[in-house]
């Protein structure tokens, strides 16, 4: 259990993390945040974007300042599992094979336009996320603390590439798009230094227990009864009520009581409030849920055409507190 | 919940001339909930009749008490399908646009404090559904739409005949609410104006990266056609697209849309705007009096839409 | 809370018939069996058996079809299956009017309607011939068992009517308590309709005779010797209550009907004149009793002798009956008094004499010379009846249920051969004698004797207690009851039946040694007697009665109308009351907060009821800076309260407290 001097000593050190963030990712604050909630929540990140709008630079960023040790994972068409999982190699000195970790064995994995590499690895690292641990030839081997996989995609509909299934859409705690920058980020942008530069100068703020504290702590946030009636009117929302196939998964509401929960720390709360849950529900529900059903018909090509944020924006308003 | 005759006067005079339009939340309070019984509940009055007339003909004690029953559960039944709407809160919620010769849809919210069974929405000249609610409840009843332009929402009804089919519960509502209806696209989309040359600028940005495949489209540089690629597949060439082609950008003018009057020209426009939206390029949209700058993403779609729903004079005065 | 889309329904010029009416699911189909195998269960037994076994293959291929999800048979079939049902009746009942082929009707109706079932309308059919036809169970039976059977059939049915509507699905128990609840709430008005809805007496028009097949010991013809076993039954024939004690068991004679006209062989009943003049003047103490006579189709009503007045719509024959104004075919409830001492009127009517006097030629000889020397021997008729009792005596008749067959001259065979008979050959021989000897003589029919049951205190009489005795005119007496069975077995008068037999010969019931059964019996016969009382004899004049005692002075139709309309109201009202409360938790946080937003939409901050607390406060605050920091304030109570930790009781009622006073003291 945290005290409210923890909370306020934490809120301060991550207020701090996302001012230096805020310094070199010029105008995505708010994804910023979510971005940060989601790795405090214990959750797996998908960013869903153009490529050149900052995607790699982001998980750079988060990297840096936390602490934490980064690997790049880029996705091609020809990968193979062993390329991330890593692979065991005869040694002629030691007269035994020898694993060699590949990048998987890190704190931070970017990795990078995930739908363009075939679905079996693409189902290695996603295995990999959910069990955090990899079993190669037998061998299952612990993956580092804390785990944490940025996937970028490039905008589904594309020839060429992978689409991710729904059920490993659902590892995914959130996805957020990064957009263009406005005009005013992207003039501070041109005029400003090199971000590479930028970014190296980057000194971490947070040891790698310090992580593990701050997402201790924000498991650890109180969450009232109603607010779980709300989750749980939400969740029935999209199971009965809603435009939708499918309603969220438990899986999906302990995510999202989860992200809340982080987003609550980042406000600096000792409690959950229902705009907590409203602010990553679009992050959390949209690549979860399917628009379907007669009435969901015309709605869901609205939703498609209004972007991602839509369909949280609806559920939001269409779910009042109890 | 009887009906005094005045009442009745009220509510035909209402039907003949259109009422104020209904201050959301709606409370469907006692004075709003008319019953009326349906045609089983006639054939069950007609029933007990039969019944009661046996009754008194054979001196059936027990027939004149279950006889006597069931006309209490009549009863019941009226009073039970007036419970099931009276108190129901309806306010609209927010309506989902829709293109012309298809549907819009206008949502109503439905709350209640108790569980309401059986209830029957419709829109005048528009979509039934039926629904139950536990406490909340979110509606989206299509309408069919012909005319681009605003949309009001026609009047809503609400009914219900729970528990029994004998008692039919109904009440009116008027919101004043509106829907946006898009022109309707044209089926096939004729090319964008001028590819390669006028109305498409190319960013001043130099060619970044590979980025991706996409159909081959004529005034595609040669060196850009993935061969490879494209044999895999046999319909139609692919060609690569670079990260800067991201940047393309579309003008679109009334004066490019081929078609014969302005509002086969706004279709083609509209099925312009949906397709660079969907091939996710940029592009801007000027008509006269409206300029809307170069951008992408959805809001920018939802204003192009809208400014060539709203263009000019309507095609139908109605509203 | 599924949602289903109805198509919308084109308008059509010409619409195919049922096309918009949306098809019964599977669930609906077996909610409809259940309600018309209820209804025809009770009344398998009553119909003729080809009706009971088309009916019930008729439900068996239909429960087949909803089990193989076949496809219902063609509707030329259902066609033709109709006008075959119908030419059965009518060639089965010889037409189709009356009561049984009426319900024959109904039965086959229901059982093909439901071979027919496609639409909510067949379905909603259904539940009404369902209905009919449980009201016509009645008719065969109105017991306790059939009354309740018939609720538990109704709530099966209603169950089905729910069914039928657009619901979500709930389990057979749910569904079965949501049909037990709306007749439950129905139950207030059918106790206050049964009270007070005016009632009429029926028949309304004339009903066919097959309406009654009740049974009764009594006939109105009588042919001793032609049987050799009585059916005796332990049925009740009627009820009576003494206002006061009971006369002694000499005097239990209930006459019903007189037979005068014999053939040598049958006695019948002869119908005389009526008017409603008292024949006869009372002296002497009255005996008043009520009577809750079951029916029984023949017009004489059973009374104590002698008849002191008359109960509404009938009236007195020529020979003291009390008569009806039709056969009684419904169980009746009248009031009676009785003069057991009285003045004989000085002459009878002449006519009345010689019919009591007219025997065939020839039959009976060694009678007619027993009586002839009768009358030789004595100087009047009363000697002659006392000559005649003698030789009864003398002759050691028998008494048994079971007589050998005496069919030529059985009088004769009777008195002089067999010996053994019951009450038909005693009364028979005993008034043959009397008119052989001269002496005007008459067979009356009724009842002797009954018992007191000890539950409710009513005296019952039974099917088994049916008798004969004889009259005799005695110039100067009147018309004199004599007895010749009680008469020759003194037993059977004194003792009843029991007594009067051996032990092997009575009835279960009318045996002395299974007392544990005569009392359970009595206990039911309580129970139903109670039940025929209150409910089933339930008439117009017992109405005025009971309203009467309820208080309503002169009740009529009107009176009656006017209080059935205002409990009937007060009822609807508390209905709705009771329907209209809003079952809710109460929460005085939340209630408090509802407060506070409604002060904030007054100043036009809509809150949306999607809008968290934050999001409002700020927003109420951005809008009404001059109370940033009350509204803040009270955000954060608020806030703390609902979603912040568990706090003790008794300080989260301070805090309540303290949050419902800061917003009462909030006015923007």
């Amino acid at each position: 259990m945290s005290t409210i001097s923890d909370l306020s000593s934490h809120h301060a050190t991550i207020r701090a993390v996302l001012a230096a963030a805020g310094q070199i990712i010029l105008g995505k604050d708010a994804q910023l945040k979510l971005a940060l909630a989601c790795l405090l929540a214990r959750g797996h990140l998908l960013i869903e974007d153009l490529p050149g709008v900052g995607k790699t630079t982001l998980a750079h960023v988060l990297a840096r300042l936390l602490g934490l040790e980064f690997q790049r994972i880029q996705f091609t068409s020809d990968m193979l599992p062993a390329d991330i999982i890593g692979v065991s190699v005869f040694e002629r000195t030691s007269g035994s094979f020898q694993f060699h970790p590949g990048p998987i064995f890190s704190q931070l994995i970017l990795a990078d336009e995930i739908n363009r590499a075939t679905p079996k690895a693409q189902s290695a690292l996603l295995e990999a996320m959910e069990e955090r641990q990899v079993t190669s030839e037998g061998i299952t081997r612990p993956l580092p603390e804390p785990f944490f996989v940025i996937a970028t995609q490039n905008p589904a509909h594309q020839i060429g590439t992978f689409a991710l299934p729904e059920s490993q859409l659902d590892r995914f705690l959130m996805r957020i798009e990064l957009g263009y920058p406005d005009r005013e980020a992207e003039r501070a942008l041109l005029a400003g230094a090199d971000r590479r530069t930028l970014l190296a100068a980057l000194p971490p703020m947070l040891q790698a227990d310090e992580l593990k504290q701050l997402q201790e702590t924000a498991a650890a946030i109180h969450v009232s009864p109603a607010l779980i009636e709300y989750v749980q009117a939400i969740a029935e929302y999209t199971r009965h009520g809603g435009p939708f196939v499918n309603g969220l998964s438990p899986r999906a509401t302990l995510g999202l009581l989860a992200a809340a929960r982080a987003w609550a720390l980042l406000e600096g709360r000792p409690h959950v409030l229902p705009e907590d849950v409203q602010a990553v529900l679009p992050g959390v529900v949209a690549h979860r849920l399917q628009v379907g059903g007669a009435a969901g018909q015309v709605l869901g090509d609205a939703f498609a055409k209004a972007g991602g944020n839509a369909i949280g924006r609806h559920l939001i308003e269409a779910v009042p507190l109890p | 919940m009887k009906l005094p005759l005045r009442r009745w006067r009220q509510w035909f005079s209402g039907l003949l001339s259109p009422r104020r339009a209904d201050v959301p939340p709606l409370t469907l309070t006692q004075r709003r909930v008319y019953v009326l019984p349906t045609a089983a509940g006639l054939m069950y009055a007609f029933t007990l009749a039969l019944m009661l007339i046996g009754s008194i003909n054979y001196n059936l004690s027990l027939g004149y008490a279950l006889t006597f029953l069931l006309a209490g559960l009549g009863i019941v039944a009226i009073v039970q399908s007036f419970r099931n709407l009276a108190g129901l809160q309806l306010r609209p919620a927010r309506p989902t646009p829709g293109f012309a010769g298809a549907q819009v849809h206008f949502g109503v919210r439905l709350d209640s404090q108790r569980r309401r069974t059986g209830l029957k929405l419709s829109l005048a000249g528009g979509e039934s559904v039926l629904c139950h609610v536990q406490t909340q409840e979110l509606v989206h009843l299509a309408l069919p739409v012909q005319h681009r332009g605003w949309q009001a929402m026609p009047r809503l009804t609400v009914a219900s005949t729970w528990p029994l089919g004998l008692i039919k519960a109904w009440s009116h509502a008027r919101f004043d609410e509106r829907s946006l209806v898009y022109p309707a696209p044209v089926a096939a989309a004729p090319p964008w104006p001028g590819a390669g040359g006028e109305g498409r600028h190319l960013d001043m940005s130099e060619p970044d990266d590979f980025f991706g495949l996409r159909p081959h489209r004529s005034g595609d540089l040669r060196q850009h056609v993935a061969w490879k690629a494209s044999a895999r597949l046999d319909e139609h060439l692919l060609s690569k697209q670079f990260a800067a082609e991201q940047g393309e950008l579309l003008w679109f003018r009334l004066d490019l849309a081929p078609g014969a009057t302005l509002e086969e020209k706004l279709s083609v426009l509209t099925r312009w705007v949906l397709d660079a939206h969907a091939a996710q390029q940029r592009y801007a949209l000027r008509l006269d009096g409206t300029a809307l700058p170069p951008a992408t993403g959805s809001e920018h779609l939802h204003a192009c839409l809208q400014a060539l729903a709203l263009y000019g004079p309507p095609p139908d005065e109605r509203r | 809370m599924g949602k289903r889309d109805l198509s919308p329904t084109p308008r059509r010029l010409f619409r195919k018939k049922n096309a918009c009416l949306p098809p019964l699911t599977l669930v609906q189909g077996w909610w409809l069996f259940a309600t018309a195998l209820a209804a025809l269960l009770p009344l398998i037994q009553h119909l003729p058996l080809w009706l009971s076994t088309a009916a019930v293959t008729g439900m068996a291929w239909r429960a087949w079809l909803s089990w193989r999800n076949g496809r219902l048979p063609p509707r030329w079939l259902l066609f033709l299956l109709v006008v075959a049902a119908c030419v059965a009746v009518a060639y089965s009942y010889r037409g189709f009017f009356g009561r049984n082929p009426g319900i024959a009707l109904l039965v086959i109706f229901l059982a093909l309607k439901l071979l027919e079932l496609r639409s909510v309308r067949d379905g909603i059919t259904v539940v009404l011939l369902a209905c009919f036809l449980l009201m016509a169970g009645f008719l065969f039976n109105q017991g306790i068992a059939a009354a309740l059977y018939a609720l538990a059939a109704l709530v099966v049915a209603v169950a089905a009517l729910i069914a039928l509507q657009a619901g979500p699905p709930v389990r057979v128990h749910e569904r079965l308590g949501q049909s037990a609840s709306l007749l439950g709430q129905a139950l207030p008005f059918m106790l206050v309709l049964f009270l007070l809805f005016p009632r009429v007496q029926g028949p309304l028009w004339g009903l066919p005779q097959d309406a009654y097949t009740a049974a009764s010991g009594l006939s109105d013809t009588m042919a001793p010797g032609s049987i050799s076993q009585v059916a005796q039954s332990d049925a009740i024939a009627f009820r009576v209550q003494f206002k006061g004690a009971a006369p002694p068991p000499h005097q239990q004679y209930w006459r019903v009907l007189t037979l005068t006209d014999y053939d040598g062989q049958v006695w019948r009943h002869h119908p005389t004149r009526e008017h409603d003049a008292l024949p006869y003047a009372p002296a002497g103490p009255s005996v008043d009793y009520e009577i809750t006579l079951e029916p029984h189709n023949l017009r004489g009503l059973p009374v104590l002798e002698k008849a002191g007045l008359l109960p509404p719509e009938s009236s007195f024959s020529a020979d003291r009956l009390v008569l009806a104004a039709t056969p009684v075919r419904s169980r009746m409830r009248y009031a009676m008094r009785s003069y057991p001492d009285y003045t004989p009127p000085p002459e009878e009517n002449a006519r009345i004499l010689a019919a009591a006097l007219s025997i065939p030629p020839e039959v009976n000889p060694r009678t007619r010379a027993q009586a002839r020397q009768w009358r030789a021997q004595s100087s009047s008729d009363a000697d002659i009846l006392r000559a005649a009792a003698e030789f009864f005596q003398s002759q050691l008749l028998a008494y048994t249920l079971n007589p050998p067959l005496m069919e030529k001259d059985a009088v004769d065979a009777f008195l002089f051969e067999h010996k053994r008979g019951f009450c038909e050959h005693f009364a028979s021989a005993f008034a043959f004698a009397l008119r052989a000897a001269g002496v005007p003589a008459r067979i009356i029919g009724g009842y002797q004797g009954g018992e007191i049951n000890p539950v409710d205190g009513y005296f019952t009489v039974r099917q088994y207690d049916a008798h004969v005795w004889v009259e005799a005119w005695i110039d100067g007496w009147g018309w004199v009851r004599v007895d010749p069975t009680a008469d020759s077995t003194p037993r059977r008068i004194e003792g009843g039946l029991r007594t009067a037999i051996g032990g092997g010969e009575a009835p279960l019931l009318a045996r002395q040694d299974y007392a544990w059964l005569r009392e359970f019996r009595y206990r039911m016969d309580a129970v139903t007697n109670a039940w025929n009382q209150a409910v089933l004899g339930f008439n117009p004049q017992r109405q005025r009665e009971v309203l009467g005692r309820l208080g309503m002075s002169e009740p009529d139709w009107r009176k009656m109308s006017a209080w059935l309309a205002g409990l009937c109201g007060a009822l609807i009202l508390a209905l709705v009351l009771n329907a209209m409360r809003e079952r809710k938790k109460h929460d005085a946080t939340r209630h408090a907060w509802q407060i506070f937003l409604r002060k904030l939409a007054r100043q036009g901050i809509d809150a949306q009821p999607w809008m968290g607390p934050d999001t409002l406060a700020r927003r109420a605050a951005a809008q009404l800076p001059q109370h940033a920091a009350a509204i803040r304030a009270i955000t954060a109570a608020y806030v703390a309260l609902r979603y912040g930790d568990e706090l003790p009781p008794e300080l989260r009622r301070r805090q309540t407290a303290a949050l419902r006073d800061m917003i009462r003291r909030f006015r923007p």
